[in-house]
């Protein structure tokens, strides 16, 4: 059964078409790269997997259940992180993780001792009783993302998640995608970041007006397209639409 | 409840005890100042004491202040604040529905808000009872508890508001509109009878309507808790149903 199932999906916002029958699947256990230049469409799909958005018409399913009909149940296995949000300024990580644990489903027996695993492992310890508002991005990203891991879903969906951050932070947010992945689960990211991409991805569609123009593995599109690396692969097919 | 708890425990708590507890000391004062002046023949209308502490308690200030200030304090930002803190994509993502969302913002908001005036409206009693000395308990806490309830409504409008709304001011200012347009019919019927027809179509009507000692009768006071309960749930519903139709 795959992970995501994107079956001819459309969105329209009044005469805009962000989504113009896109139809991908996403096998479970990959890194997924959902590429694409800004207004792609990226944010509105993950965006219908989560259940924020509704396609105009199409099917959108997660571990096959269909995340419109079902959107709370296909929740219980998804992790989201936006590409924009906030986080309540005067509570600490530790508060905000407990509320988010709990509206996850979790019990609140072990939960803090889960949630002081999560940060050892993503690496914010140090911050976890300081006020989020007074946090670095990165630390703050770094909250986001063990909010997202934090009940252990079996599909992880990242918008954007690197934007913002310096190198060191990049690479600590990638390292725990493909760490997260390697335990069996699927990581969808949308980027517009091919370097990132061609660093953890397994698979890489790439999306240009709400259709998708190219897929396959980053050597393969390398390969088609006699390029050096995909920002070269996504030139040529974004010149050639 | 962690909601609820939240809420008591932060500004907004603390802004609504202090309001309620100025309310609630300056309001014998008030009575006493009035009741000295011309403003004070109003309080005519009523052929007792007691009746005209109740009715000034409940009727005008109390009412008046709790419902257009103190209750939609808990509840005007439930939604639109999350969404221009950009937290509703978070909280939504979760495996719980818009509705539950919805209903779980407006219950917090009134259990936090019962936690804030339920026990200082108690204690008010024993302040009040220093000026109408016996002052009757059964209509004072019944009328009490319908005024909790009342709140309900204001938060039942607020949610509506703010679920519509992109803007906390314009969602605090809209519940404070309707409020105090819903107020008038019941505050007006005193001095123009005409207005009482009007006035039952609002629940301000019901929550106040022991505010007389000897009026109070369990199988009504039932029926009113109910009508004020139906009163609500229009707000909820339409505040339930354009969150479910909404592209977040």
């Amino acid at each position: 059964m795959p992970a995501i199932e994107i079956i001819d999906v459309v969105k329209e916002y009044g005469d805009v078409k962000a989504l113009q029958g896109l139809t991908l699947t996403v096998d479970e256990g990959k890194v997924f790269g959902f590429c694409g230049p800004n207004g792609a469409g990226k944010s509105t799909t993950i965006k219908i997997l989560v259940g924020l958005v509704y396609p105009t018409s199409g099917t959108a399913k997660v571990l096959g259940i269909d995340a419109v009909e079902n959107g709370v149940e296909a929740r219980a296995h998804i992790g989201y992180l936006p590409e924009q949000y906030g986080m309540p300024g005067w509570d600490t990580p530790r508060k905000f993780l407990k509320y988010i644990g709990i509206l996850s489903g979790l019990s609140r027996d072990g939960l803090d001792e889960k949630i002081e695993k999560m940060a050892k492992e993503i690496g914010f310890t140090e911050y976890l009783d300081r006020r989020i508002k007074g946090l670095s991005k990165g630390n703050k990203q770094k909250v986001g993302i063990a909010q997202a891991f934090l009940h252990e879903p079996k599909v992880i969906l990242f918008d954007e998640p690197t934007t913002g951050l310096d190198p060191i932070g990049r690479n600590e947010v990638l390292a725990a995608m493909k760490a997260y992945a390697k335990q069996g689960n699927t990581v969808l990211f949308s980027t517009h970041i091919l370097t990132d991409v061609e660093k953890i991805c397994d698979e890489v569609c790439i999306l240009y007006k709400g259709k998708m123009i190219e897929d396959g593995t980053p050597g393969e599109l390398r390969q088609k397209h006699g390029a050096r690396d995909l920002d070269e692969v996504f030139l040529k097919v974004a010149q050639h639409e | 409840m962690l909601n609820a708890t939240r809420m008591v425990f932060s500004i907004r708590g603390l802004l609504a005890l202090m309001f309620t507890i100025y309310m609630i000391v300056a309001i014998g004062w008030f009575y006493d100042a009035i009741a000295t002046t011309a403003l004070g023949e109003i309080l005519n209308i009523f052929t007792t004491q007691e009746s005209q502490f109740q009715w000034f308690v409940f009727d005008s200030a109390l009412v008046k202040l709790t419902t257009l200030f103190v209750a939609p304090i808990f509840v005007f930002d439930a939604i639109s604040g999350d969404r221009h803190q950009e937290r509703l994509g978070l909280y939504l993502s979760r495996p719980i529905s818009r509705t539950q969302h919805v209903l779980v913002r407006t219950l917090s908001a009134f259990v936090a808000f019962g936690i804030v005036y339920l026990p200082l409206i108690s204690l008010g009693y024993l302040q009040f009872t220093t000026i109408v000395p016996g002052l009757t308990p059964g209509p004072y806490f019944a009328t009490s508890f319908l005024l909790y309830l009342l709140a309900f409504f204001s938060m039942s409008v607020g949610i509506f508001i703010s679920v519509v709304s992109k803007n906390n001011m314009v969602s605090f200012l809209a519940t404070f509109g309707i409020m105090s347009f819903a107020m008038l019919p019941n505050a007006m019927k005193y001095s123009m009878p005409a207005m009482e027809t009007a006035a039952i179509a609002t629940p301000h009507y019901y929550a106040t309507y022991f505010i007389k000692p000897g009026n109070l009768d369990a199988l009504s006071y039932i029926g009113i808790m109910l009508v004020m309960i139906l009163f609500c749930l229009p707000f909820l519903y339409l505040a339930i149903w354009r969150f479910n139709k909404e592209d977040l």
